[in-house]
């Protein structure tokens, strides 16, 4: 690289020479010239196609340090160099290349001015220094940032192609854009050499910049608007921004190829000021943008040393932009408004205008709405028209929205319960909570009920267990018929003194039983599940029927007509251990509720009948359906 | 605007939302008048959330009910299937 970096220098020399040549001013030259020479020194590590401003020129060096000059002159050629030294990625070359050879040689003066800074920017070594010196110097180029971004922002020279970085690919197109710019921009007086580089003075090369950018908008525009061969994206944010992208470009690659350190925030107040400039593209048509991208560029030059043009500093800024994206169009925004008062009048313009563009897009938007909203409400209030009147339906309107918030995040809420429920219409909504609801009782019904009868040991044998059915509690249920050995346990069930037993089951096998009680209910092992269903359809007609057979076993048994399920009222001890395991059939007794008790059993039964017939194909259907009707018709009737 | 329920009248969801009332446990006992929709979603929900529960409560009954009686028997199945409702 070294070596390199005296091919630079010669060319650097050269650029310096032009400089001097185009340049009105030899301060400029001579910056350059001093410049060049550290630029040498720069000779970036990372290969960076840099647009070598040289004089008058925009060098483009790929990365196999070549010296690409375009037309624009020396300066670029010694630029190039340095890119190729700055980017070690190769895909600046090719936009470095172009840059050059765009750049017009009419840049030469123009590019001499921004040769000096340009070549600071090259050099790595110098870059540190240089960049510290450049951007104060230069107004706008911001080495030290172009630095830091390194390759990377080299890259952005790269036209890669496949510049998926809109920056770089701005960048790129931006060089491309310097390099038509140099083309075009014969006319920018060299007033980069105004640049005073060593002093800050960025006066010189704001007004290069400046004029510059003004010839370069052309240029860049065409920059823009064509795709380099290198597949430089076209800047069509910049039409002055081409402009000052070049100069900045050339600033910024070095920078960034040398990955120089230098003062971030200068980085970014070129990142800024370039973003600036880059929205304020549209400022940089006009002819004030000028100023003002300069300006903010400056901003970022202002770091460096408060050049009031901020045209280097743009140009760094818009290669940081670059660089960075869009990104930093708000930490420029920010970065900017720190500056002149120009420039942040400028800037704030511009950032204003991003930010409006990025942030208030996403938040604004919304918030709008809601204010819309808002407003909305309020204008109800606002007509004034009959001010109580709009305000009390304004409230009303506020609470009756807030009440329909409420109901819908409930509606939600079910419908989350609801399994596989996919409607979202409230009233299909609600038909499947009814159906959900339902379903829900039932199996919790048969299940407290299946939980009951096998809890109950011997419960179901087929064999009729009488033992088991001695149990007093199931005493209750010998009435309840022989066949119906799950309505034994249903009838325990409803035994359970537990008002919200299903009193069904076991009510409805007792009418079955007419013998003792005990074996009565001992033959209930063998009722059928649908037998049982039965009885539980009729829980509370059967259980007066029952009861009367009840009676047999349990003349305590609460089954009261009218309050079958107080069970519990049974022999406590007896029916306590069924209790116990009887079913809960809670909710049926809560569905029922207030109403008696055996339409809600009712209800259950049949769902439940179906069940218990799924449940128990084999079971015996002694249902005594007769019997159990006939008992329903009598407790019907009663 | 809330009279653009033009398919789904308010009628019927306030009838649904009866309906709805009188599945829920001493909901009917509860204001004639409906309790306010908000009210009366929550209810159900709670109450779905206290069935779910209780059916999970049941079915761990009725499996462990089940490991003590003869798989084969004709009580397991009718349990089995309990448990797969």
């Amino acid at each position: 690289m070294g070596s390199n970096f005296r091919d630079l220098a010669s060319p650097l020399s050269e650029v310096h020479h032009t400089a001097k040549k185009g340049k009105s001013e030899s301060s400029c030259s001579n910056k350059m010239t001093n410049y060049s020479s550290d630029l040498s020194s720069f000779m970036p590590e990372h290969e960076l196609v840099e647009l070598l401003w040289e004089n008058g020129q925009i060098v483009m060096q790929g990365q196999s340090n070549r010296t690409k000059k375009s037309s624009l002159g020396t300066e670029f050629a010694f630029d190039g160099r340095l890119e190729e030294k700055f980017g070690q990625n190769g895909g600046i070359d090719s936009a470095a290349h172009d840059l050059p050879s765009a750049v017009p040689s009419s840049m030469n003066d123009q590019e001499e001015d921004a040769a000096p800074w340009l070549n600071y920017a090259i050099d790595d070594s110098i870059q540190n220094d240089y960049c510290s010196e450049f951007f104060s110097d230069l107004t706008g180029v911001h080495m030290p940032s172009l630095s830091d971004t390194n390759n990377k922002d080299s890259q952005i020279f790269r036209s890669s192609p496949g510049a998926s970085d809109p920056c770089r690919s701005r960048f790129n197109s931006s060089v491309n854009m310097s390099q038509q710019c140099h083309n075009l921009s014969e006319n920018i007086k060299p007033r980069v050499q105004d640049v005073d580089i060593n002093g800050g003075n960025s006066n010189r090369f704001g007004d290069l910049n400046s004029t510059r950018f003004q010839k370069q908008d052309a240029c860049v525009q065409r920059a823009l608007g064509q795709s380099n061969s290198a597949g430089l994206m076209n800047f069509p944010h910049f039409s002055r921004a081409a402009a000052l992208v070049k100069a900045n470009v050339n600033g910024i690659d070095r920078l960034k190829s040398h990955e120089k350190s230098c003062t971030v925030s200068s980085t970014c107040t070129v990142d800024s000021t370039v973003v600036e400039s880059r929205n304020g593209s549209e400022s940089l048509n006009r002819a004030k943008v000028d100023d003002t991208e300069p300006v903010q560029n400056s901003t970022v030059v202002d770091r460096m040393g408060s050049s009031p043009n901020g045209q280097a500093s743009n140009m760094a800024a818009e290669r940081k932009e670059f660089e960075k994206g869009t990104e930093t169009l708000v930490a420029s925004s920010s970065v900017c408004s720190g500056y002149d008062a120009v420039a942040t009048s400028n800037d704030p313009k511009h950032k204003s205008k991003k930010r409006a563009r990025k942030g208030e897009e996403s938040g604004e938007e919304s918030d709008n709405t809601e204010e819309e909203l808002v407003a909305v409400k309020k204008p109800s209030s606002g007509r004034v028209s009959s001010g109580k009147r709009s305000r009390a339906a304004e409230v009303h309107n506020l609470s009756e929205r807030r009440r329909r918030d409420r109901i819908n995040e409930k509606m939600k809420a079910l419908q989350e319960l609801i399994p596989n429920c996919t409607k979202v219409d409230k009233a299909s909504l609600l038909d499947e909570a009814i159906e959900y609801l339902k379903t829900l009782q039932l199996q919790v019904q048969l299940m407290s009920m299946g939980n009951g009868l096998f809890m109950t040991p011997m419960m179901f044998p087929a064999g009729m267990n009488l033992q088991h059915l001695r149990v007093p509690p199931i005493s209750h249920l010998s009435p309840l018929g022989v066949g119906m050995g799950m309505g034994m346990g249903m009838g325990m069930i409803g035994m359970n003194g537990s008002p919200g037993l299903i009193p069904v089951p076991p009510l409805m096998p007792v009418t079955q039983f007419s013998g003792p009680s005990v074996p009565g209910v001992a033959r209930f092992h063998g009722i059928p599940p649908s037998s049982n269903i039965h009885s539980l359809g009729i829980p509370r007609q059967s259980l007066p029927v029952l009861f009367p057979r009840a009676s047999l076993f349990n003349p305590q048994a609460g089954f009261s007509p009218q309050n079958p399920l107080k069970v519990s009222d049974k022999d406590p001890s007896s029916s306590n251990n069924q209790q116990q395991q009887c079913i809960n059939l809670e909710d049926i007794e809560n569905a029922a509720t207030k109403e008696p008790k055996g339409q809600v059993l009712q209800a259950v039964c049949p769902p439940v009948l179906k069940e218990s017939k799924e449940l128990n194909g084999r079971r015996n259907e002694t249902v005594r359906p007769d019997a159990s009707g006939s008992k329903a018709t009598e407790t019907r009737a009663a | 605007m809330s009279s653009r329920r033009s398919r789904i009248t308010e009628d019927e969801i306030n009838e649904l939302i009866s309906k709805l009332q009188s599945l829920l446990p001493e909901s009917r006992r509860r204001s004639v008048g409906r309790a306010s929709a908000a009210k009366l979603l929550k209810e159900t929900c709670n109450y779905i959330k206290s069935l779910h529960r209780e059916v999970d409560d049941l079915s761990d009954r009725l499996s462990g009910l089940m490991a003590t009686m003869d798989t084969n028997s004709a009580e397991a199945e009718i349990v089995r299937s309990l448990l797969q409702s």
